[in-house]
Protein backbone atom coordinates (compact mmCIF):
# COMPACT_ATOMS: atom_id res chain seq x y z
CA UNK A 1 0.00 0.00 0.00
CA UNK A 2 1.75 3.15 -1.13
CA UNK A 3 0.77 6.76 -1.42
CA UNK A 4 -1.94 6.46 -4.08
CA UNK A 5 -3.58 3.54 -2.26
CA UNK A 6 -3.15 5.38 1.02
CA UNK A 7 -5.21 8.33 -0.22
CA UNK A 8 -7.70 6.01 -1.94
CA UNK A 9 -8.23 4.01 1.22
CA UNK A 10 -8.80 7.20 3.21
CA UNK A 11 -11.31 8.53 0.68
CA UNK A 12 -13.23 5.22 0.61
CA UNK A 13 -13.36 5.31 4.39
CA UNK A 14 -14.62 8.89 4.37
CA UNK A 15 -17.30 7.93 1.86
CA UNK A 16 -18.46 4.95 3.91
CA UNK A 17 -18.42 6.68 7.30
CA UNK A 18 -21.85 8.37 6.96
CA UNK A 19 -23.42 5.05 5.95
CA UNK A 20 -22.30 2.90 8.89
CA UNK A 21 -23.74 2.59 12.38
CA UNK A 22 -22.24 4.91 14.99
CA UNK A 23 -20.06 4.53 16.89
CA UNK A 24 -19.02 0.88 16.45
CA UNK A 25 -19.34 0.76 12.68
CA UNK A 26 -17.21 3.87 12.36
CA UNK A 27 -14.64 2.57 14.83
CA UNK A 28 -14.47 -0.67 12.88
CA UNK A 29 -13.81 1.20 9.63
CA UNK A 30 -11.04 3.26 11.21
CA UNK A 31 -9.52 0.16 12.84
CA UNK A 32 -9.50 -1.72 9.53
CA UNK A 33 -7.88 1.29 7.85
CA UNK A 34 -5.14 1.53 10.47
CA UNK A 35 -4.51 -2.22 10.38
CA UNK A 36 -4.15 -2.14 6.58
CA UNK A 37 -1.65 0.73 6.83
CA UNK A 38 0.41 -0.93 9.55
CA UNK A 39 0.38 -4.34 7.86
CA UNK A 40 1.38 -2.96 4.47
CA UNK A 41 4.16 -0.82 5.93
CA UNK A 42 5.59 -3.82 7.79
CA UNK A 43 5.32 -6.17 4.80
CA UNK A 44 6.98 -3.69 2.44
CA UNK A 45 9.92 -3.20 4.75
CA UNK A 46 10.48 -6.93 5.06
CA UNK A 47 10.31 -7.36 1.26
CA UNK A 48 12.61 -4.37 0.66
CA UNK A 49 15.17 -5.62 3.16
CA UNK A 50 15.18 -9.06 1.55
CA UNK A 51 15.58 -7.61 -1.95
CA UNK A 52 18.31 -5.21 -0.81
CA UNK A 53 20.26 -7.93 1.01
CA UNK A 54 20.13 -10.29 -1.95
CA UNK B 1 -0.39 -3.60 35.55
CA UNK B 2 0.78 -3.07 31.97
CA UNK B 3 -0.29 -6.56 30.80
CA UNK B 4 -3.99 -6.18 31.76
CA UNK B 5 -4.07 -2.75 30.11
CA UNK B 6 -2.67 -4.05 26.83
CA UNK B 7 -4.82 -7.18 27.03
CA UNK B 8 -7.90 -5.00 27.43
CA UNK B 9 -6.85 -2.83 24.50
CA UNK B 10 -6.49 -5.86 22.20
CA UNK B 11 -9.77 -7.31 23.44
CA UNK B 12 -11.56 -4.02 22.72
CA UNK B 13 -10.00 -4.01 19.24
CA UNK B 14 -11.32 -7.54 18.69
CA UNK B 15 -14.80 -6.57 19.89
CA UNK B 16 -14.82 -3.54 17.59
CA UNK B 17 -13.77 -5.65 14.61
CA UNK B 18 -15.87 -8.75 15.25
CA UNK B 19 -18.73 -7.51 17.42
CA UNK B 20 -19.86 -8.90 20.77
CA UNK B 21 -20.49 -12.56 19.98
CA UNK B 22 -19.85 -15.44 22.41
CA UNK B 23 -18.63 -17.69 19.61
CA UNK B 24 -16.24 -14.98 18.41
CA UNK B 25 -14.87 -14.50 21.92
CA UNK B 26 -13.75 -18.13 21.93
CA UNK B 27 -11.17 -17.11 19.36
CA UNK B 28 -10.91 -13.47 20.43
CA UNK B 29 -9.79 -14.08 24.00
CA UNK B 30 -6.80 -16.30 23.12
CA UNK B 31 -5.95 -14.01 20.19
CA UNK B 32 -5.96 -10.93 22.45
CA UNK B 33 -3.87 -12.74 25.08
CA UNK B 34 -1.33 -13.85 22.47
CA UNK B 35 -1.21 -10.36 20.98
CA UNK B 36 -0.66 -8.76 24.39
CA UNK B 37 2.15 -11.20 25.17
CA UNK B 38 3.90 -10.60 21.83
CA UNK B 39 3.33 -6.88 22.24
CA UNK B 40 5.05 -6.95 25.64
CA UNK B 41 7.99 -8.86 24.18
CA UNK B 42 8.41 -6.41 21.29
CA UNK B 43 7.59 -3.22 23.19
CA UNK B 44 8.60 -3.60 26.85
CA UNK B 45 7.25 -0.89 29.16
CA UNK B 46 9.32 2.29 29.06
CA UNK B 47 9.34 5.40 31.18
CA UNK B 48 8.69 7.67 28.22
CA UNK B 49 5.29 9.31 27.98
CA UNK B 50 3.48 10.02 24.73
CA UNK B 51 3.61 13.68 23.70
CA UNK B 52 0.09 14.58 22.65
CA UNK B 53 0.96 17.72 20.69
CA UNK B 54 3.75 15.96 18.79
CA UNK B 55 1.36 13.10 18.02
CA UNK B 56 -1.30 15.48 16.72
CA UNK B 57 1.31 17.30 14.66
CA UNK B 58 2.50 14.01 13.14
CA UNK B 59 -1.09 12.94 12.44
CA UNK B 60 -1.88 16.19 10.68
CA UNK B 61 1.38 16.02 8.69
CA UNK B 62 0.55 12.42 7.70
CA UNK B 63 -2.97 13.30 6.51
CA UNK B 64 -1.92 16.40 4.59
CA UNK B 65 1.12 14.69 3.02
CA UNK B 66 -1.11 11.78 1.97
CA UNK B 67 -3.38 14.16 0.06
CA UNK B 68 -0.48 16.04 -1.56
CA UNK B 69 1.32 12.79 -2.51
CA UNK B 70 -1.86 11.15 -3.85
CA UNK B 71 -2.68 14.15 -6.03
CA UNK B 72 0.94 14.19 -7.26
CA UNK B 73 0.69 10.52 -8.27
CA UNK B 74 -2.63 11.16 -10.04
CA UNK B 75 -1.17 14.06 -12.03
CA UNK B 76 1.87 12.01 -13.07
CA UNK B 77 -0.24 8.96 -13.96
CA UNK B 78 -2.58 10.95 -16.21
CA UNK B 79 0.14 13.15 -17.72
CA UNK B 80 0.66 12.28 -21.42
CA UNK B 81 4.47 12.14 -21.01
CA UNK B 82 4.40 10.15 -17.74
CA UNK B 83 7.06 12.31 -16.01
CA UNK B 84 8.51 9.60 -13.80
CA UNK B 85 12.13 9.26 -12.72
CA UNK B 86 12.35 6.00 -10.89
CA UNK B 87 15.42 4.89 -9.03
CA UNK B 88 17.02 4.81 -5.63
CA UNK B 89 17.75 8.03 -3.80
CA UNK B 90 19.92 7.92 -0.70
CA UNK B 91 18.93 10.27 2.08
CA UNK B 92 20.38 10.88 5.50
CA UNK B 93 18.06 9.40 8.09
CA UNK B 94 19.48 10.84 11.28
CA UNK B 95 17.32 8.67 13.53
CA UNK B 96 18.97 5.86 15.44
CA UNK B 97 17.77 2.30 14.83
CA UNK B 98 14.83 1.35 16.97
CA UNK B 99 11.11 2.02 17.27
CA UNK B 100 11.49 5.68 16.25
CA UNK B 101 13.15 4.81 12.96
CA UNK B 102 10.67 1.99 12.34
CA UNK B 103 7.78 4.41 12.73
CA UNK B 104 9.54 7.01 10.57
CA UNK B 105 10.08 4.52 7.75
CA UNK B 106 6.52 3.22 8.01
CA UNK B 107 5.02 6.71 7.78
CA UNK B 108 7.45 7.61 5.01
CA UNK B 109 6.39 4.54 3.02
CA UNK B 110 2.74 5.49 3.09
CA UNK B 111 3.40 9.09 2.21
CA UNK B 112 6.46 9.08 -0.08
CA UNK B 113 6.67 5.54 -1.48
CA UNK B 114 9.86 4.87 0.39
CA UNK B 115 10.83 1.26 0.06
CA UNK B 116 13.39 1.81 2.71
CA UNK B 117 16.33 -0.24 3.77
CA UNK B 118 18.23 1.03 6.72
CA UNK B 119 21.94 0.57 7.07
CA UNK B 120 23.79 2.65 9.62
CA UNK B 121 22.46 6.18 9.65
CA UNK B 122 21.41 6.13 6.02
CA UNK B 123 18.73 4.50 3.98
CA UNK B 124 17.96 4.16 0.34
CA UNK B 125 14.62 4.96 -1.09
CA UNK B 126 12.81 4.44 -4.32
CA UNK B 127 11.32 7.83 -4.95
CA UNK B 128 11.67 10.89 -7.18
CA UNK B 129 14.74 12.98 -6.48
CA UNK B 130 13.94 15.88 -4.20
CA UNK B 131 12.30 13.61 -1.66
CA UNK B 132 14.99 14.35 0.92
CA UNK B 133 13.39 17.72 1.69
CA UNK B 134 10.05 16.01 2.34
CA UNK B 135 11.76 13.47 4.56
CA UNK B 136 13.50 16.21 6.51
CA UNK B 137 10.16 17.88 7.20
CA UNK B 138 8.67 14.55 8.27
CA UNK B 139 11.65 13.91 10.52
CA UNK B 140 11.24 17.34 12.10
CA UNK B 141 7.68 16.35 13.04
CA UNK B 142 8.92 13.25 14.79
CA UNK B 143 11.87 14.57 16.80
Amino acid sequence: LTKADNLGLGLIMLGLLPQVAWPFGALKLVAVCVLVLVASASAWRLIARKVHDS
Amino acid sequence: LILPVRLSAFLILWLVLDGVKPAGLLIGMPAAALSAWINLLLFPPSRGRPRLMALLSLGWHFLWSSVVAGVDVAIRAFHPRLPLRTGFVTCECGILAGPHRDLFLSVALNVFTIVAVSSGAFFSSRAPSGCCGSLTRLRACML
